[in-house]
């Protein structure tokens, strides 16, 4: 309906226009067309591929200064020679030749082009840029491929589909993070490489509120903030990943940034849209563990190994006082429920021309894969409303985005207990109900499931934007947003976690306490002035920015209840201690401008820069330059290539030069200062230093460089995107790592060595077929990063010594070699790399075990046939990766069960073997042996995999454009298929101890009218 | 030329516009720059505002004494000292097997990377530390009264020695660290055992001179007594009989203190024989020995008294009754160390964590005795012991047969409490004839726990490892 009205309105200006010049236009031509043959009028109608008449499109002839525009039903009608050729073309289709031919009448069919290079606009933070025309590197993600996935994070919509963005998914617990990092890891410091992301004009603080203490089970630092960003809401992620992009954001663009948009106001006429998602979900994949007759084996064996008889008292699982013959799948039984997930979904637009808003609404539950009832609900709301003057020179907007999050979660991670208890461990529970110890001969895992976790996160963005024209080609605008968060924990420690052996009541049991606000405020007023020089036009932006960000945070633990029941009431407790009060202010502020010049749309240079100041460093130390510089040459544009390449529609070369930095080294490090600890004593609250005083560190700097070729052939029906880019990093900022003979871990400085990180970026996109009825989309992404460490002065005597090494990537382990298993003794065989007849820690884990990807990527294709759409996303990393023998546990033989591999063991009769004999942990050697095999290269294999991501089919049931109804069926998957080698529970997380991501198959509807 | 007249003017009008961008930036440069000046955190104190009142100081002691308490070293939790070297020698049973790491100790044999031992060590240093930095600030202080600044470079002396001397009785040479600077710290060497006796003596030493100028208040915090008597035990490691005497008696005879004589009492917070305990922080607690230590039914969820060990007890030692508990099982009976009764919070607190007691210097005041010959003065500090424990006096004894019977009283006197076990078998070299016999994989390096790996790694200047690890 509301395209009708458009097209209408554009129409009608268009013949209004038309109207009013036609007179000079006739006038004009009279004197020149006397000489002219004769001329014919011809006339006709265009219409679109779905026969719908075509108004305003533009029509010349060829051979002549004369057009016209069609009118409103399609139908034009012009002068011109009948061996005249007729050039069709409008915004949003492809420009149409047609020759006359000698017709009187010509009917024309304009097919959509949604390619266009120059109509697709990127948002580059503060000003936005043509894919056509952009100096800078930008990935960009619009709602269209969100939406088909069945997600509850927004980053996890970047997996796979962006070259140089590398995202994983820490966990398959619901609320857990991602980690993302956009063109590898330029710090030596592990953490601090994230990103800076802005929604809407307002920088978002990804850390979490949380308290580690409390959020034990999502893994790093606690719930997602990003987890409260409703996925269906958002319009576009971009992340900008070279100098030329991250500049403006100065120091806090070095690690890329992601701009995430959400979605616009209607036009005229209202709109609702009411979508409906259920579906399933089970941990995507199990290991393959011994089953209960080769577990008995093992542990029979081991023993023997030992030279251990008759079976010591603990051997409980194999000396009669476990059921021999009870079998339990233990991650079928412990992390194998399903999943369910709701979702449900509704907006509105609309706006009568000057005014416009849009209302959405989305509800998200699941529950949760472990034994028990936990559930994550999410409740967001997004609200927006803008306006322009009748003059359009004021135009603002606002906008208010609110989530609602609840997480029920157990209080602790139970996998990797799943994988390892023994096949005929006890039963869960006696019959009355309650939990079995079976005479405290085992640790039943439920009992760390009694306490439990919860969180409670409320967010509110909120951001408005005005803009007002003071004179031609110069506006003023300010951009002011305002971000709130809170969250509420609390998890719980009753007594019923601990053995009824230990005779401990609820005068012991515990709780955790934590609530956490940040709020944060930004004003950036800026100015723009855009100014044409003949076949030159110079846009200037310039602005300032002034940020501030309080964080707030209260930890209580809640001891000694006289009943359980009453766990989660902190006055109910007979003791409350506080484990933390923070209070944090960051302050932050800049000055940034962009110069762009751009000659005849060929040439294009962008100069951007930023001056920064954070409070994050000490007073000599907050002020830094950033800057960049960028260039483009769309080299299609030059005459001579547009003549003799005709298949080359479109070729640009672009480069860019420039520096970010990097602050996050969290607040007031620079100063001296001791902290409150938990525990008292003699009534007094104890202090202490709260780290080694270190007032001269200061920004990291990062300088990167890109070259890049861009190519569009055939139509832009292939496009082929190729990078370069080089980035180097120095004055590391870095906690540095101490021994504990200092007394603390690390203290922040800045390191004098330099990184090199630079990589290949390839990204190809190919319309392979397309016609009415069916197209074929398919897109392949690639990315080969290679990071160096180029120079450590000293490193030998370093604190990095053991981690690092010149010439090597930063993600690497040095470990032991494992040279097999000795045929005589059984054990594992290692090399000494330093001849001195032993295996020792230093000297000997000199083996490099590279741990960045060596390539990886995504493939995408899309299907559409009539009214069916097939999407799928495959994605693919090629990369060695820790298994499940680095997490640890116990040696082959001990008391837990280990994967299927090692019953390739070393056996008295059979001594070619893989894992060395099975030890019950009575033999010193064997242990030792498993201890360093654990540390050697053998913890570290291929984690390589491909992995089918996403799949969605929908169905268009009812499309009417004409009243704007419309009615999609959709079915989708995630997680369906992995292919890999991987020895552990999954090659993404790398990870045996939490639960892998989840496949999950839903089934939806969404209804527009 | 029109046209380059109209550029011209373009460019100045230009040039014209720009002045408001030119006005921006002066406007951020000029006025702006305190905008990131903020004020310090609230939940954070400058470290020069410690220093300027006795409270605060007292405050970053009570943080050293919570963590002795809660945390490290000589916490009664499964990371302290009585726990795991209780499973090193031959007092405790491990029946947990969830505990590799604490299985490792009950082995007899460590290796490097394991996590208890980690603990020690960096807990040690920790708050070594945090004892330097005290030093420091009271030292730079000008705000402090006197007999404060005493009082706090008495104990942080005292602090300082404690641990180092732990650490050396632990993993041999180890380094002795007396500055909070990073730089010297992170590359420090080890120092073999003469030098770092003597550093660690002259910690004592000026903590005791310091001290002596202070009233004592109380024992939850070391005082004069307590560096006397830890001068006591440090002479008697270092074989230095009559130092170690020396000490013992001026305890004995000018010290507040007195043997409790009904041993149900001896652990409770108000014993008279107390040098130095733990406060138990929030009111009402009890002792982390106590929850550790403690249970109610069998087998042992946990770990529980060797039964060899409590053979050692001889018939008729009223310590057996009064300090282990038991369970009865349908066929075993199991016993623990029941020195501290309660494992729960009570109505106020009743036990708290002692770390000297007097009992401790009259056998060492006994051994000293013996090893200087006086018999008779050896076995009357010995029949003290013996006969609070309702056992009957001994005589007759000299020599070896002396010294062994002081050293079985001091395995079934100080059972349990703080590696007292672990540290005579090595410092009378009776460790490998022991616990070699109980422990098949005891081997005679086992005698130094190995140095954690961790710290090997960034620190190279640390290697060699302990020799056999």
């Amino acid at each position: 309906m509301q395209r009708i009205t458009i097209r209408m309105r554009r129409a009608s200006l268009f013949v209004l226009l038309y109207a009013f010049l036609m007179p000079f236009c006739a006038l004009s031509m009279q004197a020149g067309t006397v000489l002219e043959p004769p001329q014919a009028t011809v006339s006709g109608t265009v219409t679109d591929t779905s026969g719908n008449p075509l108004a305003g499109v533009n029509l010349v002839v060829e051979s002549k200064n004369i057009g016209t525009i069609s009118g409103l039903d399609g139908s034009f009608s012009i002068n011109a020679d009948s061996t005249d050729v007729l050039v069709f073309s409008m915004v949003g289709f492809k420009t149409l030749t047609v020759p006359i031919g000698g017709r009187e009448e010509v009917f024309v069919t304009m097919e959509e082009d949604v390619t266009v290079l120059g109509e697709v606009v990127l948002n580059a933070g503060y000003y936005t840029v043509s894919e056509k025309e952009r100096t800078g590197s930008i990935e960009k993600v619009s709602a269209v491929d969100i939406e088909k996935q069945p997600i509850s994070n927004p980053l996890a919509a970047l997996q796979g589909r962006m070259p140089g963005v590398e995202v994983v998914q820490t966990s398959g617990i619901a609320g857990s993070g991602f980690s993302i990092q956009i063109r590898g890891r330029n710090s030596v410091r592990d953490l601090g490489n994230e990103p800076l992301y802005i929604v809407d004009g307002v920088p978002y603080d990804s850390s979490s509120l949380g308290e580690e203490a409390a959020s034990g089970i999502l893994l790093g630092r606690g719930f997602s903030p990003l987890n409260t960003l409703n996925p269906m809401d958002i319009e576009s992620i971009e992340v900008l990943k070279d100098a030329d992009a991250t500049a403006i954001y100065g120091s806090r663009g070095a690690n890329g940034v992601v701009l995430i948009t959400t979605k616009k106001t209607g036009f005229s006429g209202t709109r609702v849209s009411i979508g409906l998602e259920s579906g399933l979900g089970r941990a995507s994949r199990t290991m393959d563990v011994l089953n209960a007759a080769e577990y008995r084996l093992m542990r029979t064996e081991a023993y023997a190994n030992d030279g251990i008889d008759p079976l010591p008292f603990n051997a409980y699982d194999i000396n009669g006082t476990w059921d021999p013959d009870r079998r339990t799948d233990w991650q079928r039984e412990l992390f194998g429920n399903t999943s369910y997930v709701n979702n449900l979904q509704a907006s509105i637009t609309g706006g009568e021309g000057r005014t416009r808003f849009m209302l959405s609404g989305n509800y998200h539950g699941q529950t949760s894969v472990f034994k028990g009832d936990y559930r994550n609900e999410k409740i967001s709301g997004l609200g927006k409303v803008s306006f322009t003057s009748k003059d359009d020179r004021l135009s603002l907007q606002w906008s208010n985005n609110f989530t609602w999050n609840n997480n029920d979660l157990p209080a602790n991670d139970i996998t990797f207990l799943a994988i390892s208890l023994a096949p005929n461990a006890p039963e869960l529970y006696n019959s009355d109900g309650s939990l079995n110890w079976e005479n405290s001969t085992w640790n039943n895992p439920l009992s760390r499931q009694q306490g439990t976790f919860r969180y409670n996160a409320t967010t509110m963005v909120s951001n408005a934007s005005l803009d007002y024209t003071l004179w031609d080609g110069f506006k003023a605008r300010v951009n002011l947003g305002y971000t709130e968060s809170h969250l509420k924990e609390i998890r719980t420690n009753p007594s019923t976690i601990f053995d009824p052996a230990f005779g401990i009541g609820s005068e012991s049991s515990s709780a955790i306490h934590n609530t956490g606000k940040r709020t944060s405020w930004i004003v950036e007023p800026q100015l723009e002035y855009g100014l044409s020089l003949g076949n030159t036009s110079v846009t200037v932006l310039t602005g300032l920015s002034f940020q501030d960000r309080r964080t707030a945070r209260l930890s209580q633990l809640a001891l000694g209840f006289s009943n359980n029941r009453f766990i989660e009431n902190i006055s109910a407790a007979s003791t409350t201690i506080g484990l933390a009060d923070v209070n944090q202010q960051y302050r932050y502020q800049a000055v940034f401008g962009r110069v762009n010049v751009n000659h005849n749309g060929k040439y294009v240079l962008n100069l951007t820069g930023r001056r920064d100041g954070s409070s994050r460093f000490g007073p000599e130390k907050r002020f830094s330059n950033f800057g960049a510089i960028g260039v483009a040459w769309i080299f299609s544009e030059e005459p001579l290539l547009k003549e003799h390449v005709p298949w080359l529609s479109f070729g640009k070369l672009r480069a860019s030069l420039g520096t970010s930095g990097n602050d996050q080294i969290g607040d007031y490090q620079y100063l001296d200062t001791y902290s409150f600890g938990i525990d008292q004593y003699q009534n007094s609250v104890g202090i202490f230093p709260t780290r080694l005083f270190n007032p001269n560190f200061s920004w990291e700097s990062n300088e990167k460089r890109e070259v890049a070729l861009e190519l569009g052939m055939l139509g832009d029906r292939i496009r082929l995107n190729a990078a370069h880019y080089r980035n180097t990093s120095s004055n590391q900022l870095v906690g540095i790592p101490l021994p504990a003979t200092t007394g603390f871990s690390s203290v922040n400085d800045n390191l004098n060595a330099t990184v090199l990180n630079e990589g290949w970026e390839l990204g190809l996109h190919a319309i392979i077929a397309r016609s009415e009825k069916f197209t074929w989309e398919t897109s392949l992404n690639l990315t080969i990063p290679k990071t160096r460490l180029e120079s450590f002065p000293d490193l030998e005597g370093s604190t990095f010594a053991n981690r690092l090494k010149v010439g090597e990537p930063l993600n690497i382990a040095k470990v032991y070699q494992v040279n097999g298993v000795d045929p005589e003794t059984g054990l594992y065989v290692f090399e000494d790399f330093n001849n001195d007849g032993t295996i020792t820690s230093v000297d000997d884990r000199e083996a490099i075990a590279r741990l960045d990807p060596k390539y990886f990527g995504g493939f995408t294709s899309q299907w559409t046939y009539g009214k069916l759409t097939v999407d799928a996303l495959f994605q693919f990393s090629k990369q060695l990766g820790r298994n499940f023998w680095s997490t640890g546990g116990v040696a082959p033989g001990g008391l837990a069960n280990q994967p299927n591999e090692v019953l390739d063991r070393w056996t008295p009769s059979e001594t070619d073997a893989d894992i060395q004999r099975f030890t019950a942990g009575q033999s010193p050697e064997a242990r030792q042996s498993y201890r360093n095999y654990v540390s050697s290269d053998a913890g570290i294999s291929d984690a390589s995999f491909l992995r089918l991501k996403t799949v969605s089919l929908s169905y268009n049931l009812v499309a009417k454009k004409d009243n704007g109804l419309g009615c999609i069926l959709f079915l989708r998957g995630q997680n369906l298929w992995t292919w890999t080698n991987y020895l552990g529970l999954d090659p993404e997380t790398q990870n045996s101890a939490t639960v892998p991501p989840l496949r999950m198959v839903t089934l939806g509807t969404r209804f527009t009218f | 030329m029109t046209s380059t007249y109209k550029t011209i003017r373009g460019i100045i009008h230009t040039i014209h516009r720009s002045s408001l961008f030119v006005l921006m930036m002066g406007l951020f440069l000029g006025s702006c720059e305190e905008f990131v000046d903020i004020a310090p955190p609230t939940n954070e104190l400058t470290g020069s505002v410690v220093f300027e009142e006795a409270a605060t100081v007292d405050a970053a002691f009570a943080h050293i004494h919570s963590q002795l308490r809660e945390d490290v070293f000589t916490t009664g939790t499964v990371s302290g000292l009585s726990y795991l070297m209780g499973h090193y020698t031959d007092e405790l049973t491990l029946y947990s097997n969830v505990l590799p790491e604490v299985q490792e100790f009950a082995n007899g044999r460590l290796t490097p990377p394991n996590g208890s031992v980690e603990r020690l060590w960096d807990g040690a240093y920790e708050l070594i530390y945090a004892t330097n930095s005290i030093l420091e600030g009271v030292q730079n202080s000008t705000e402090l009264a006197q007999e404060d600044v005493h009082r706090f470079l008495g104990e942080a002396y005292f602090l300082r020695a404690f641990l180092h001397f732990h650490l050396m009785e632990l993993f041999g040479p180890v380094p002795f660290i007396d500055s909070t600077n990073f730089d010297i710290n992170s590359k420090v060497g080890r120092m073999d055992l003469e030098p770092l006796s003597i550093l660690i003596l002259e910690d004592l030493r000026l903590a005791k001179e310091f001290l002596a100028q202070v009233e004592a208040a109380d024992n939850y915090r070391p005082n004069y007594w307590t560096v006397t008597a830890f001068l006591a035990r440090f002479y008697l490691y270092r074989e230095e009989w009559s130092n170690a005497l020396t000490e013992v008696l001026e305890v004995e005879k000018d010290g507040p203190f007195g043997l409790e004589e009904d041993l149900l009492q001896v652990f409770k917070k108000d014993s008279p024989e107390t040098l130095w305990q733990l406060d138990s922080g929030i009111p009402g607690n009890n002792t982390k020995e106590g929850s550790t230590f403690v249970f109610s039914e069998g087998p042992p969820p946990n770990s529980a008294l060797n039964n060899d060990f409590i053979n050692r007890f001889e018939a008729g030692d009223g310590r057996l009754q009064a300090w282990v508990g038991q369970v009865v099982g349908d066929s075993e009976t199991w016993y623990y160390a029941n020195k501290y009764k309660l494992n729960a919070p009570s109505p106020s607190t009743e036990e708290c964590s002692i770390l000297f007691r007097l009992s401790e210097l009259y056998l060492i005041g006994a051994e000293a005795y013996a090893r200087l010959g006086q018999d008779a003065e050896a076995l009357a500090y010995l029949n003290r012991v013996r006969q609070r424990a309702l056992l009957t006096p001994i005589s007759g004894l000299s020599g070896t047969a002396l010294l062994d019977a002081i050293y079985k009283e001091r395995a079934v006197e100080l059972f349990s409490e703080q590696g007292h076990r672990f540290f005579d078998l090595k410092r009378t070299a009776r460790a490998d004839a022991i616990l070699g016999a109980i422990k098949p994989e005891w081997e005679p390096f086992a005698i130094n726990l190995p140095i954690p790996q961790s710290d090997l790694l960034l620190n190279p200047n640390l290697a060699p490892q302990n020799e056999g690890y």
